[in-house]
């Protein structure tokens, strides 16, 4: 008897997640056939029925959920195992890889590096994903720096350390004066949250939706109703000067975002209780012991600046 | 400058081809330091163990082996780091094959089902109890109607089904372990006797809708059978007060209370059986139904 191969493991996983054969079948782009096929074949080498094949879908046997656990397991080490191969592959090649996050910063640091540091553009340069799995990634080795904000020292986490680029007091709130009526001297803040809030998503500042939700509930006893999430500052910008809602987000946004050019109007709070609010960061592991990704870092901070 | 992009996810890694059978080469060609050897051990050509030595170093995208002018490989740095990151994974396969081995051993069970009628007679008893000795695994019984027989087989609600049943038999596994004779039964007048005594005359044959029609009676003075359902003829058996008395049951052999019933002298005149057909599906995990339903047909045979 031969142990279940890895495509046969995470075959059965998402069968057992979905319950469904047409939906395994989607999301590893293979047909359906192709995904009974593998649950037989293993039905075979096991020597006992995983599923009960019903006309409406497939239900795992007894059996089959003892095994869940442990095949977890093995598909998680394998997935870690093909992260921690491409790093010592990247550390072979002198290849570091960089994600950044949709801040208008990082992307001016990414272009200014194509002119700067000729060194770091051959890294792989990419963007975060739509959540904040770029945590799991860096400590998983599939990357290398992540350049990202967070707003407050949110959740400690866990084996990853920062240089911070840039901090910024309080939050900044902006709206187009020709869409929204709110007196920028006599600021009323739960009347800008009542109407439809831009904010940045959880991959472009960590912790800022956690803290805003928070600070509505405990303030107003109510959360935020109508708001937009988006992944880049500039989606941010186009969305308040088309007058979709209002902006509210950390730091300095002002001048960050240039939000005077854009002709909108802003004010700004909590300045005085969150003197360093929002943090733009370059995140690496702790452990990190491969001089070039620590060269690397440098070479970005260094960047961040002159482009300032 | 250029044009902001949006952000989208990361592109995924590579390392289609690393395969649990690729990793076992790859830490057999380590120990032995030699693709031939390394394919014996595996029982497999020295061409394919080189492949999948390729394969992996194409998803790593580094050399695994280099070969020093000796015979010898030597491994590369990425090698030796590799073989020890294995160590973990290893275990874990380890673990697993125990789990599936401890569930084969005591955890498999044969589920035996059957319609009613079947259920009741003697034959399908011992038919019972010798798989239960021969199988060694744990037996259980459901009763599911014969019209539902394929697609329990199907689902995997039953793993073996005893009676015929009517359907598409290509897909299961089919053998006959004998048969059960039919008798007549006649409702006994019951005592103290009706007032109006005269007996009825109906006639009633239990066929169930599966097979063809009824044979040809050899008599040309025969009685005229009217077939009924099983269901019917077992709830007559076990509430007889509901049967006219003088009625007359020509059905498959099940212990009858004598009180009501007498069963005729000359029982089977159309040779009538109930089959004990054993089916399953062609290509169960369960790699024993063949040679237990071989060996059942065999000692049914005999007995």
């Amino acid at each position: 008897m031969m142990t279940p191969e890895i495509r046969e493991i995470q075959t059965f996983l998402l069968l057992a997640e979905t319950g469904s054969f047409s939906a395994t079948a989607k999301i590893l782009n293979i047909s359906q056939p192709a995904v009974s096929l593998q649950i037989a074949k293993m039905e075979q080498s096991v020597g006992f029925p995983l599923l009960h094949r019903n006309p409406d879908g497939a239900a795992i046997t007894a059996q089959g959920k003892a095994l869940i656990p442990l095949m977890e397991e093995i598909r998680n080490a394998h997935s870690n195992l093909l992260g921690r191969a491409a790093y010592w592959q990247r550390f072979q090649s002198k290849q570091v890889k960089i994600w950044i996050d949709g801040s208008i910063n990082a992307y001016r640091i990414r272009n200014r590096c194509d002119l700067d540091e000729p060194s770091l553009t051959k890294s792989e340069w990419d963007y975060l994903g739509s959540t904040s799995d770029w945590i799991e990634a860096l400590q998983n080795y599939e990357v290398d720096l992540v350049i990202a904000g967070s707003f407050l020292k949110s959740d400690t986490l866990h084996g990853i350390d920062q240089t911070i680029l840039q901090e910024e007091p309080g939050i900044t709130i902006a709206w187009n004066p020709e869409c929204f009526s709110l007196e920028k001297d006599s600021f009323d803040l739960p009347e800008a949250l009542a109407l439809s809030v831009i904010l940045p998503s959880p991959s472009l500042c960590l912790g800022f939706r956690k803290f805003l939700d928070s600070w509505c509930d405990s303030t107003y006893q109510a959360g935020l109703k109508n708001f937009i999430e988006c992944k880049s500052e500039l989606d941010a910008l186009n969305a308040c000067k088309f007058g979709l809602g209002v902006i509210v987000f950390p730091g300095d946004a002002e001048k960050r975002m240039g939000l005077s050019q854009a002709g909108l109007t802003f004010s700004k709070g909590f300045i005085a209780p969150l003197p360093k609010a929002y943090a733009q960061q370059i995140h690496y592991r702790s452990t990190e012991k491969n001089p070039k990704i620590i060269a690397a870092m440098h070479s970005l901070a260094r960047v961040f600046e002159h482009s300032k | 400058m250029k044009p902001f992009p949006i952000p989208t996810e990361p592109s995924s890694t590579g390392g289609n081809h690393v395969d649990f059978r690729h990793l076992s080469a790859f830490r057999r060609v380590y120990r032995e330091r030699d693709f031939s050897k390394a394919a014996s051990e595996l029982r497999t050509s020295r061409k394919s163990i080189v492949r999948m030595i390729e394969n992996l170093e194409n998803s790593f995208r580094c050399r695994l082996f280099e070969s020093d002018g000796y015979r010898m490989l030597q491994p590369t740095p990425f090698a030796e780091r590799l073989f020890n990151d294995l160590k973990p994974i290893s275990q874990l396969q380890t673990d697993l094959e125990t789990k599936i081995s401890t569930i084969r051993e005591s955890d498999r069970v044969l589920q035996i089902a059957s319609s009613p009628a079947v259920f009741r007679t003697p034959s399908f008893c011992r038919l019972f109890r010798e798989m239960q000795s021969v199988s060694g695994v744990r037996t259980s019984y459901s009763s599911i109607p014969c019209e539902d027989a394929a697609k329990s087989l199907i689902s995997g609600r039953c793993d073996l089904y005893v009676g015929s049943w009517k359907g598409d038999p290509r897909r299961f596994t089919n053998c006959s372990s004998g048969s059960n004779p039919y008798h007549i039964l006649t409702r006994k007048p019951n005592n103290p006797p009706d007032r109006a005594t005269t007996l009825h005359s109906l006639a009633y044959l239990v066929w169930p809708n599966v097979k063809s029609p009824l044979p040809a009676s050899p008599k040309a003075s025969d009685t005229k059978w009217q077939t009924i359902e099983e269901n019917q003829w077992l709830r007559w058996m076990d509430h007889p007060d509901e049967c006219p008395e003088g009625t007359r049951i020509y059905a498959p052999q099940i212990p009858v209370d004598s009180t009501f019933w007498t069963i005729s002298p000359n029982s089977n005149p159309l040779g009538l059986s109930q089959s004990l057909r054993l089916s399953f599906l062609r290509q169960h995990p369960y790699e024993f139904l063949p040679s237990l339903t071989d060996s059942i047909q065999e000692k049914m045979m005999v007995g």
